[in-house]
């Protein structure tokens, strides 16, 4: 039993780790209507960047990891200006597809710089033997893990409650016409979008690399595993999309220890399927109305 | 719309394709391994074609595509190996489970928008491999070894006589799907790609079509994957995961998605430059990601239109260097005229048959809107409305922006349910009915902007409105003209009567929507709703962004069909001059709830209209706001 609640407690530290991820999608989506499927390969990225440092140039972890986020909001609004501005007006699918391309072409360039001595071990930001409650153990990367959540969780609040650039990118995100009217300028904010997004999926890959071994497909499962979440708590809803995310985090990771981890897809998948057929507009979505 | 738009009339162009690709394989002295190269490119070619249906045309995704064929494959294999089915009878029970598959993954999923669509088919395409990877099925499929597929009878492993076989389902894949694809069928996917409720509310099941559409688009999967066992000889799970999904839907966005024939040429770029050319496994799928990347950013039409766009600057330097084709067009302009001249015989001709149909016989109203109440979450858009309307008048309906005329039609229509209260046509309630259960009823509904399909031509738009009296099987839209030209005949012959109603002329009618000007669509919308037999028409705005002249024009035309085919009519507009011509009562709302209702200039000078409505008492600025809406 304490097996299962210490798997459902990582899973709750797994599922914030997709809330993040899943913040940047549904931040991109609100503004753009694009659904970012390479948010995942630019998050390893971001991962294998901060390893070479390590490995390579031989510094520390905590600024090899700061530098990595610096590139990573870098290659944000790199692949803003160049991937996903140019002819947007091709329609959302066309620019959807186009991170599917992303995805694809940074996963072929990890696998010929990093693939072939994959997978690495990406040392650990934390020791110890972490806190133990009632027989449950509480590692000290699932204590990181929360601590991170919750503080960029409350840094995202605060800049979007707070400061211009986050009070003009919710404009952005919910009245997008609009906001351009205003005289927002969307440019400079998509190309922010970008490199927020970029930032947080460095900062998950990051987490989740000591614990998953650092290969280019290192995403994959993550990724599906964060839409999933994504669906079921509500495609606009920030709160819900963490909330779908952590339901997801636990069920997965209760699910690989009961069974295997093939079971666990097939799981989360079905659970997918309920969702969209209790409440197709996910947990906490607004039904979108069409206007006529 | 997440894509461009649909091209008509790509059989023949399609079908040269097909036919360019197999005889190329064919024929050519090509090296072995090139030939199975282009072999394997013919199967996914299929399944590209299947999601072209699925994606140009109906509008929506499916990134699992690879999952459907690897099933395909795998099924089909497996009832060979395992059960010792002979090969028809394992393509039909295989295939035949795909399409069982297809159809309750799809009548889940195509409940969703977009996103969600391509998140669960992507998803669904993980579960598949995963599952195919996984020691459980291991025993059936052979896990992450693989199964050895067995040849085809007759053909076994010559590459030319696969070629020939390979081709020649393509060339019938290609055929079927061109003929779905301009078909009455074809039609509804297109109106459905362009606006879903328009569609249900012009009569389409939209669910059900939408299905069709999605199930069509796998069972090619199935029917691709099957070539490609028989082709490779082994199967994998690696051949068919994620990016695989991506590679068929790049096929399709590569070659030009809406065209059919592109995909083809999609999956010989996509296949046969990585596969073949580039060998070394890095670099291929760099370059691929690369193709893909340039195309959708600079090239978002496709090879396709890049062809096409090719041939039409051909054909112009041609017409410079033989000048005398131009004659032919000068004389398509002339005769032009001639077709205006007889357009009023054309409709009265049309109008004596119209008069015996039979007509309903009562004395109640058309239509009864009683007490109802219709609610977003907290927000109240109408309450307590009661309206009713006599037969065979015109109601008009006014208010300020945000009143809720829209929302009214929309309720009457069937577009939204009332939380409370009922709505009556010609005496029975419509309460359970779908927007297309309530067309059929005869209710037929304009919007606001003319909810036209950009990408048809007009006598094609004006079809659309018949697809609620569509009688025969849709089974027919298979074989194209050889079954379907009868009924297109009679559609064309209904869809003109209707066009000479609305006074488009004949010259207009081949154009496509999205070259008409504001009026000339906002009448194609009528004729659309006029050849549907309808009993009662909702105008949502036709007078909105006209000029005078041309709401003269539409006051006219609204008039005479009005009489001439004994119509009840509700029309919302902001023109009081024009409801003063055409109505013969009028309610107003505002803020949700009915405030005046009677004769037109009666309740236009009651104090509480003139305030709310014309803003007599109002301030400068919130006169200005009503004058603008």
């Amino acid at each position: 039993m304490s097996l299962f609640l210490s798997a459902a407690i990582s899973g709750v530290a797994l599922g914030l780790l997709y809330g993040l991820i899943g913040f940047a999608i549904v931040m991109l989506y609100k503004s753009t209507g694009v659904a970012n499927f390479a948010q995942g390969s630019l998050a390893t990225l971001g991962a294998f960047v901060a390893f070479t440092f390590v490995r390579d140039l031989g510094l520390p972890l905590p600024v090899a990891i700061l530098l990595a986020l610096v590139i990573s909001a870098g290659i944000g609004i790199v692949t803003f200006f160049v991937v996903m501005r140019p002819r947007a007006e091709a329609g959302n699918l066309n620019v959807t597809v186009r991170t599917l391309g992303l995805s694809l072409l940074l996963l072929a360039l990890m696998e010929w710089q990093w693939g072939p001595q994959a997978p690495y071990r990406f040392p650990s930001i934390v020791e110890g033997s972490g806190i133990t409650v009632a027989n449950v153990v509480l590692t000290p990367q699932n204590l990181l893990v929360a601590g991170v959540s919750a503080a960029i969780a409350a840094l995202l609040w605060a800049f979007f409650r707070y400061t211009k650039a986050g009070l003009s990118l919710r404009a952005l995100a919910e009245q997008p016409e609009t906001a351009r009217l205003l005289g927002l300028r969307s440019s400079r904010l998509g190309a922010m979008t970008w490199a927020i997004s970029c930032i947080l999926g460095t900062i998950v890959a990051v987490l989740l690399a000591p614990s998953a071994f650092l290969l280019p497909t290192m995403m994959d499962s993550y990724i599906m595993f964060t839409f999933t979440g994504i669906v079921l708590g509500g495609l606009t809803s920030f709160p819900g999309a963490m909330l779908g995310c952590v339901i997801v985090g636990i069920i997965s990771n209760v699910t690989i220890v009961a069974f295997n981890f093939e079971m666990s897809v097939v799981v989360i998948f079905v659970l997918m399927l309920i969702g969209m057929l209790l409440k197709p507009q996910g947990i906490l979505g607004k039904p979108d109305a069409v206007r006529l | 719309m997440i894509a461009g738009d649909a091209k008509s009339n790509t059989l023949v162009p399609s079908v040269i394709i097909a036919s360019g690709v197999t005889l190329a394989g064919v024929a050519l002295p090509l090296d072995t391994s090139l030939q199975y190269t282009l072999i394997a490119s013919v199967a996914w070619a299929i399944a590209a074609v299947g999601l072209d249906l699925l994606v140009g045309y109906t509008g929506q995704v499916s990134f699992g595509q690879a999952a459907f064929v690897a099933l395909g494959a795998y099924a089909v294999t497996a009832l060979r190996v395992h059960l010792g089915f002979p090969l028809p009878l394992a393509i039909l029970v295989g295939v035949g489970l795909v399409a069982g598959i297809a159809i309750v993954l799809g009548s889940i999923v195509l409940r969703l928008r977009i996103f969600g669509l391509a998140v669960s088919t992507l998803f669904f395409g993980y579960v598949v491999i995963t599952a195919l990877m996984g020691d459980g099925l291991a025993p059936i499929f052979g896990g992450s070894n693989g199964i050895l597929a067995p040849t085809f009878d007759l053909i076994g492993t010559d590459p030319r006589a696969l070629m020939l076989m390979s081709g020649i389902v393509l060339i019938i894949v290609v055929l079927v799907t061109a003929n779905i694809t301009s078909s009455q069928t074809g039609r509804a996917l297109r109106m459905i790609k362009h606006n879903e409720a328009v569609a249900s509310a012009t009569g389409i099941k939209v669910k059900r079509v939408k299905l069709f559409a999605f199930v069509y688009c796998s069972v090619l999967a199935a029917i691709g994957g099957v070539l490609y066992s028989g082709v490779v000889g082994y199967l994998s799970p690696d051949g068919f995961g994620i990016d695989q999904s991506i590679s068929i839907f790049a096929m399709m966005v590569v070659g030009g998605a809406g065209t059919i024939g592109g995909p083809i040429l999609g999956a010989l770029l996509i296949t046969v430059v990585p596969g073949y050319f580039l060998r070394d496994g890095h670099t291929s799928a760099i370059i691929f990601a690369a193709i893909l990347l340039v195309f959708l950013i600079l090239l978002p039409e496709g090879l396709y239109g890049l062809g096409q766009r090719a041939i039409a600057g051909i054909r112009r330097s041609l017409r410079r260097v033989w000048p005398q084709r131009r004659s032919s067009s000068v004389a398509v302009v002339a005769s032009d005229a001639e077709g205006e001249a007889d357009l009023r015989g054309g409709a009265s001709r049309i109008s004596a048959a119209r008069m015996e149909l039979p007509g309903d016989t009562g004395d109640g109203p058309a239509l009864e809107i009683d007490d109802i109440r219709v609610q977003f979450g907290d927000f109240v858009a109408l309450d307590e409305v009661s309206i009713a309307v006599r037969r065979g008048s015109v109601h008009a309906i006014v208010g300020p922006n945000g009143a809720g005329k829209t929302t009214l039609l929309n309720a009457v229509s069937g577009l939204y349910v009332p939380v409370k209260g009922e709505i009556r046509l010609l005496g029975e309630s419509t309460k359970g009915l779908l927007p297309h259960q309530i067309r059929q009823r005869g209710v037929i509904r304009t919007f606001q902007t003319p909810a036209t399909v950009p990408d048809l031509d007009v006598l094609e738009n004006v079809k659309l409105g018949l697809d609620a009296d569509e009688r025969s099987s849709f089974w027919i839209d298979f074989f194209g003209s050889l079954t379907t030209r009868k009924r297109e005949r009679a559609l064309e012959a209904e869809a003109h009567w209707a066009l000479d109603a609305v006074g488009i002329p004949r010259s207009r009618r081949t154009l496509m929507v999205k070259g008409l000007d504001l009026s000339e669509q906002k009448r194609v919308e009528l004729a659309r709703g006029l050849v549907g037999h309808a009993k009662i028409l909702l105008l949502d705005e036709p007078t909105a962004g006209l000029s005078v002249a041309e709401m003269d024009v539409l006051a006219q035309v609204l008039k005479d069909v009005h009489e001439r085919f004994d119509l009840t009519i509700m029309v919302i507009s902001h023109h009081i001059g024009f409801i003063l011509e055409i109505a013969d009562e009028l309610t107003v709302l505002d803020y949700g709830r009915v405030i005046a209702n009677g004769e037109p200039d009666e309740v236009l000078k009651r104090q509480i209209v003139a305030e709310t409505f014309l803003g007599v008492e109002a301030e400068p600025d919130a006169l200005a706001q009503e004058e603008n809406a």
